[in-house]
């Protein structure tokens, strides 16, 4: 066994012990750092627009965040955002567009839904257009399932209590101009 | 003519709606209506119920159940499901108690895992909610995991899809015939419901109905007691992962943007942040999701 095998070994066994590699975020605008994840809480300083922070855990609607190697703090969930920054400063600014604009650029138009040799497994519109019903796989599913007791039980073992809340009612989106009316002519088409 | 015809049936027939509707919670009147056995009033009253039906978009629970059972097993035909029974299980629970917490909680709901390193859920008519494995791998709690549930419960409750696959008014007189005795009938009528959902899996629902789950599931995982920033959260990771990998085309193709339907959550946050204590359950969660990376 030569040293090579060796390290070939050692590299496969040995488990990965980094600590878990924390999420890297970016500031969207000009934003406050907070002591504690209260909007009343002291405010540390303001961080600047593209600003780039270290995602620790999140609490609520913030994000504990790592602005340096001594310094941490607190963010309101939206005025973060994940990802690449992409070497583009202003990417942030223009993302959501640029986003569509790749999203109808790679469309996956259906090409392939050849699984290749790298051992993923997708699910794309190809392989559900060629969908065979699986009746089979749907009985096994079934045999899943539990009641309402064991669902409550469940519940319960986690402390989740069951709460009152009323559904929130629809502000007209502003996003969204083009959403159909609804189909008001129940007798469609059907009489031509 | 046909106006002439609409005007006197649109008073008569909702008439009928309401008599099918109250006989629907009786057996009896039920067989009876449905096996045109008490003699010629009732037997032409069960036809115009029918056409009713399809004119005002009613299908029987029943119908709704089983044209979903059809749906589901299009999507199982697609992707296996993960053979984890435990996990499985666990899924069940937390889609259950989700379930609970809404105004149809008596259906048969069941939950199922994909195997896929795709990034996507789905819904199908009468209770079927599916996650990828993909999805759920991206997640870090419980509370996540039931957002993303309650998203798709909504589909549900809302029958988005149902309505959607019915828009084709072929489709409608599949689902409305469902029940029909010839076998080699039945088969027809599965077939072309099964073609439709795989019409619509792979074009997805209207923005409109994906911006309605997610407005109504925070409510809902809200309810359940969980941690009411799980969906928010789900988003955010999504928002942060490369666009142009191949395995969020589907989900990106089907839905709004995460940028644009965080956009649209964020005027709600003020509704759920009474209850931003609640609990993110991620000790329960990590547990199983340790099983899926194993």
């Amino acid at each position: 066994m030569n040293r090579f095998t060796i390290f070939v070994l050692m590299a496969s066994l040995t488990p990965p012990l980094m600590a878990q590699e924390l999420k890297q975020g970016w500031v969207l605008g000009e934003s406050n750092l907070y002591k504690k994840p209260y909007s009343d809480a002291e405010v540390m300083s303001r961080l600047a627009a593209d600003s780039e922070v270290k995602v620790i855990k999140r609490k609520g609607g913030w994000y504990q965040v790592k602005v340096s190697k001594s310094r941490s703090g607190w963010m309101r969930m939206n005025t973060l955002r994940f990802g690449e920054q992409s070497g583009d400063k202003k990417a942030g600014n223009i993302s959501g567009l640029q986003q569509t604009i790749k999203l109808f650029k790679t469309g996956r138009s259906g090409s392939s839904g050849v699984t290749v040799a790298t051992g993923i497994r997708g699910l794309d519109a190809t392989d559900l257009q060629n969908s065979k019903p699986n009746h089979e796989a749907l009985e096994q599913l079934k045999t899943f399932s539990t009641d309402q007791e064991g669902a409550k039980s469940f519940a319960a073992k986690a402390k989740l209590t069951g709460q009152t809340l009323a559904y929130i009612p629809e502000e007209k989106p502003k996003l969204e101009p083009s959403a159909p009316p609804p189909e008001e002519n129940y007798w469609g088409n059907d009489d031509d | 003519m046909i106006s002439l015809l609409k005007r006197i049936a649109i008073p008569f027939i909702t008439l009928l709606v309401l008599v099918s509707a109250i006989s629907a919670n009786a057996g009896p009147f039920k067989n009876l209506f449905g096996n045109d056995s008490g003699g010629f009033d009732l037997g032409k009253l069960a036809k115009t119920i029918k056409t009713a039906k399809e004119a005002f978009g009613e299908v029987t629970e029943e119908d709704e159940i089983k044209v979903g059972e059809e749906a589901a097993a299009v999507l199982l035909g697609a992707v296996p499901l993960v053979n984890n029974d435990p996990v499985q299980k666990y899924l069940n629970r937390v889609g259950q108690w989700v379930a609970l917490n809404t105004e149809r909680g008596h259906l048969p709901w069941k939950f199922g895992l994909l195997e896929s390193d795709d990034i996507n859920a789905f819904a199908a008519p009468g209770g079927y909610v599916f996650v990828t494995k993909g999805l759920m791998m991206q997640m870090k709690s419980e509370a996540e995991l039931a957002s993303t549930v309650a998203h798709e419960v909504v589909h549900v409750l809302e029958k988005h899809h149902l309505d959607a696959v019915r828009k084709g008014a072929k489709m409608e007189l599949a689902i409305s015939m469902m029940g029909s005795n010839s076998n080699e009938e039945k088969r027809e009528k599965l077939q072309r419901i099964s073609s439709g959902f795989k019409e619509l899996y792979s074009r997805g629902l209207d923005k409109a109905d994906e911006y309605q789950a997610d407005r109504m599931g925070l409510v809902i995982a809200t309810r359940a007691g969980y941690d009411p920033y799980g969906l928010p959260a789900v988003l955010q990771t999504l928002e942060g992962m490369n666009p142009q990998s191949q395995s969020l085309a589907l989900m990106f193709k089907t839905h709004p943007t995460p940028t644009q339907r965080l956009g649209l959550l964020a005027q709600y946050y003020h509704y759920i942040e009474p209850f931003a204590e609640q609990a993110q359950v991620t000790k329960r969660f990590e547990k199983y999701l340790a099983m899926l990376k194993r």
